[in-house]
């Protein structure tokens, strides 16, 4: 009793600081202290992990220091939890369309307009309800009369069918783990792995890609717009998806 | 005749070179004239002959300035004797009265030491050495590299509100000798005041300036006070200024000489940062006392030049509407005005273009466009409304455009339905740049996208997959065990079996009487799954009906009888009998 009477206390502590944590940051930001800001959004993501919200206010702040490449990614990242921030896609759109940045989509061709309603993690927590839900209904039918048991074969029926559908999405959504954005000015795509090798084509901050493998320092990416591929230097690109 | 023409030229120069050597080197200066008024150059030339020397250096005697001009040779025969001879010319002179003395000027040719006799130049005054202690004053005049003015366009204004552009003018003036290059164009220095819609590429002309001409730029602009109170409005410009080097005045050639030259101008150059005097202008906070609701900042004078409303509209259903405003004053910070009567529309933000009318776009006119929904039916009267601040009469004012009579169909709109429409309408612009602001609350969205890649994820999804494979599984188990058919099916079987066992145990004991006994048994069991029929209750009759008399089946029942009721003293045939229960078994289908 005690130990659950002191991981409430600890869950109620932290819960504090991380409101704090994000006032501090909300409060520098209107305050035009964009550097703090930062600080304290970052501060939070690596602490309490991700949040749409955090990183939506990231996107702003580094949008407004001009950095448009961490502004994009955090913009991605946003929507990425959830598609359906209007306000992300808003300030994406904008910052996209100042910089003369491609309208792209992460979302890969030939998927139905459905798919975009929901993330990749939504998806994936829709095919595990669907499994629990498959798994609560197929031991009730075992056990039930045959009028519950027929409703409970629909159940099982709508469960698989959300199950197959769910991860079928995800599985055609999987790319998204390997989408990077260009975080720096100036950078090219070389033809090998190597500093000092040609040149194919620059690369303007904010755009998006592909990391298809890795060799050393070097990410061989393919640029979602024109489909250039090359290498670049890992420092000067961030996947979408964040890893632990 | 080339053979002799070829003997005669080396003949020639051979004779030309030894008669060279015979010739001594010789040095000759001459100045010329010896006297020479303030800052007029005299030419002083040194001949060698005889030899060839480089460019002799000139003794430094203070005030007196020395620039070497050029050098000549030639060579020239007579008599068949060559001789050579090199002319350097220098021009010297002074910007100060006085006797200078050039001392022995030195040269070697060939190995051989030349000295030129002590020559002496009288620099006299002409009445031009006033004038050139004057340039020195003016070398040490702090404006001597520009200077820059700022004035108001509108002298009447002495102060201006708070976002009231004021129209200004700013110029600098260069000297006319000056090589200028600007690196900056003008810009606030201080915090008071900020800059607005500066042009570009400035004005250039010449100009007059207490008495002394300049090359004059002209920038036209405005300048806004960022706080109430009287402080000076500074601007400076950065420029790079090369002017000629006082230290190194130039000498002008001598009225009459026939030597053209003065010296050449040496200039410097300089990083000047040009800044205003300091010009004070008073700022006014806007009045709060009369300040209409719809208020926006807009400070000047605006009046409505056109407007476009549609006649006819649908209550719910988003039309465009424009309209121009022409005037003078802030421009940049005005916003669309509303439509009126306000309770009627409902807007949101759309696009404006601004058309400057002058260099400063102080003056001009905007164009705004935006969408508007009715929100009740009727004939109404419709017209925009401008809040401003008119700076002159110290005043805001309200002014309506034209009004022009609208018909709206359909139902008037529910203020629930005005939501929803406002969530269906473009989303509202937050700030200047467009972007939406920033999120109020921490709204953590859903999992990551890495979700499922995640050992705990798979292991937690492979397990309830698992356990709802296995409930089918279970159930058909279940159903399966639970069976009656197949559980009497399975006692049968038993029962066969025991009744088998049973027969071949009576076998080994030679019991004949309980060996048909069993194995009528089993038979029977047998039977009975067949006919869905009591065991025991199977007899010779059945048999015979059922499966024929010549069925081993029959066989079987009827010799079971003969042993069971009256063949017990005849000779047990134990392996017959086994044959016959086997076949009467298979005879059984299954």
């Amino acid at each position: 009793m005690r130990r659950l009477i002191l991981g409430c206390v600890s869950l109620f502590l932290i819960a504090t600081v991380h409101a704090a944590s994000f006032e501090d940051a909300r409060a520098a930001a209107k305050n035009g202290d964009w550097n703090t800001a930062i600080h304290h959004y970052e501060t939070i993501l690596k602490e309490h992990g991700d949040s749409a919200s955090v990183h939506y206010n990231l996107g702003l702040c580094y949008q407004q220091q001009a950095d448009t490449g961490r502004a994009v990614l955090a913009y991605e990242r946003c929507l990425a939890m959830n598609p359906r921030a209007a306000d992300a896609r808003h300030n994406l759109a904008i910052l996209r369309e100042k910089e003369s940045l491609p309208m792209l989509d992460t979302l890969p061709e030939g998927l139905p307009p459905f798919v975009a309603w929901f993330s990749r993690g939504e998806w994936t927590m829709l095919f595990l309800t669907a499994l629990v839900l498959l798994l609560a209904a197929s031991w009730m039918a075992v056990f039930t009369s045959t009028s519950i048991r027929r409703v409970c074969m629909a159940v099982i029926f709508f469960s698989i069918i959300l199950a197959i559908a769910s991860a079928w999405v995800g599985i055609k959504r999987s790319g998204v783990t390997s989408m990077a954005v260009i975080l720096s000015s100036g950078q090219s795509l070389r033809l090998s792995p190597f500093a000092n090798a040609d040149e194919v084509i620059s690369c303007p901050a904010g755009s998006l890609c592909m990391i298809e493998w890795e060799q050393g320092n070097f990410f061989y990416v393919r640029m979602l717009s024109g489909n250039s591929r090359g290498w670049l230097t890992k420092q000067h690109l961030e996947r979408i998806a964040r890893r632990r | 005749m080339v053979a002799l023409d070829s003997t005669f030229f080396r003949g020639a120069i051979a004779g030309c070179l030894l008669a060279q050597g015979l010739v001594a080197a010789e040095l000759r200066a001459t100045l010329e004239p010896q006297r020479v008024a303030v800052g007029e150059a005299a030419n002083l030339s040194l001949r060698i002959s005889g030899g060839d020397a480089d460019t002799p250096t000139m003794p430094d005697v203070p005030n007196l300035i020395v620039q070497f001009q050029g050098k000549n040779q030639s060579i020239s025969i007579i008599n068949g004797v060559t001789s050579r001879s090199a002319t350097f010319s220098f021009v010297v002179g002074s910007q100060k009265t006085g006797e200078y003395l050039i001392t022995p000027i030195t040269v070697s040719v060939g190995g051989q030491v030349l000295q030129a006799p002590p020559l002496k130049l009288t620099v006299f005054d002409d009445g031009t050495a006033k004038a050139n202690d004057q340039s020195k004053d003016v070398a040490d005049d702090p404006n001597r590299l520009g200077i820059m003015q700022v004035e108001l366009t509108t002298p009447e204004r002495q102060e201006i509100y708070l976002g009231e552009i004021a129209p200004v003018r700013i110029r600098a003036f260069f000297p006319m000798d000056a090589q200028v290059r600007l690196e900056s164009a003008p810009q606030p220095a201080g915090g008071s005041f900020t800059l607005h819609n500066i042009n570009e590429q400035p004005q250039q002309s010449i100009e007059t300036k207490d008495g002394k001409p300049y090359r004059s730029l002209t920038w036209f602009g405005g300048i806004s006070g960022t706080k109430s109170g009287t402080e000076p409005v500074q601007l400076t410009i950065k420029a790079v200024v090369a002017v000629p080097d006082a230290t190194k005045p130039a000498l002008r050639p001598r009225i009459g000489s026939r030597f053209p030259g003065g010296t050449r101008v040496s200039y410097v150059e300089e990083n000047v940062t040009l800044q205003n005097q300091d010009i004070s202008l008073p700022v006014k906070p806007l009045p709060i006392e009369g300040r209409p609701a719809n208020f926006s900042g807009a400070v000047g004078e605006f009046s409505f030049d056109a407007l476009d409303i549609p006649a006819t509209w649908n209550t719910g259903e988003p039309q465009r509407v424009a309209l121009r405003i022409k005037g003078s004053g802030n421009f940049a910070i005005m916003k669309a005005p509303e439509l009126s009567p306000a309770e009627l529309w409902k807007w949101y933000p759309g696009q404006d273009q601004f058309t400057p009318g002058d260099i400063a776009s102080f003056s001009g006119s905007k164009v705004f466009q935006y969408n508007a929904i009715a929100r009740r039916n009727g004939e109404h009267d419709v017209a925009f409304a401008l809040s401003y601040f008119d700076p002159k009469q110290a005043k805001y004012l309200t002014i309506h455009s034209d009004t022009k009579r609208v018909s709206i169909q359909g139902e008037a709109i529910k203020e629930d339905e005005a939501k929803v429409a406002e969530a269906a309408a473009p989303t509202p612009i937050a700030d200047s740049q467009g972007t939406m602001p920033l999120r109020e609350s921490n709204h953590r969205g859903s999992v990551s996208a890495g979700l499922a890649g995640r050992v705990d994820f798979i292991l937690l999804g492979g397990i309830v997959a698992f356990a709802s494979a296995l409930a089918p599984t279970f159930a058909w188990w279940r159903q399966r065990h639970l069976d009656p058919r197949r559980r009497a099916n399975q006692l049968r079987q038993q029962t066969i079996a025991a009744a088998m066992r049973d027969a071949e145990r009576h076998v080994r004991t030679q019991d004949a009487a309980s060996y048909w006994q069993s194995a009528r048994i089993a038979l029977q069991t047998a039977l009975a799954a067949q006919w869905r029929v009591q065991a025991h209750a199977i007899s010779l009759h059945d048999v015979m009906h059922r499966c024929g008399s010549d069925s081993p089946v029959t066989a079987f029942f009827r010799e079971a009888d003969r042993w069971s009721y009256g063949a017990a003293s005849q000779q047990p045939a134990w392996d017959t009998w086994r044959v016959l229960h086997q076949q009467a078994l298979e005879a059984i289908p299954t």
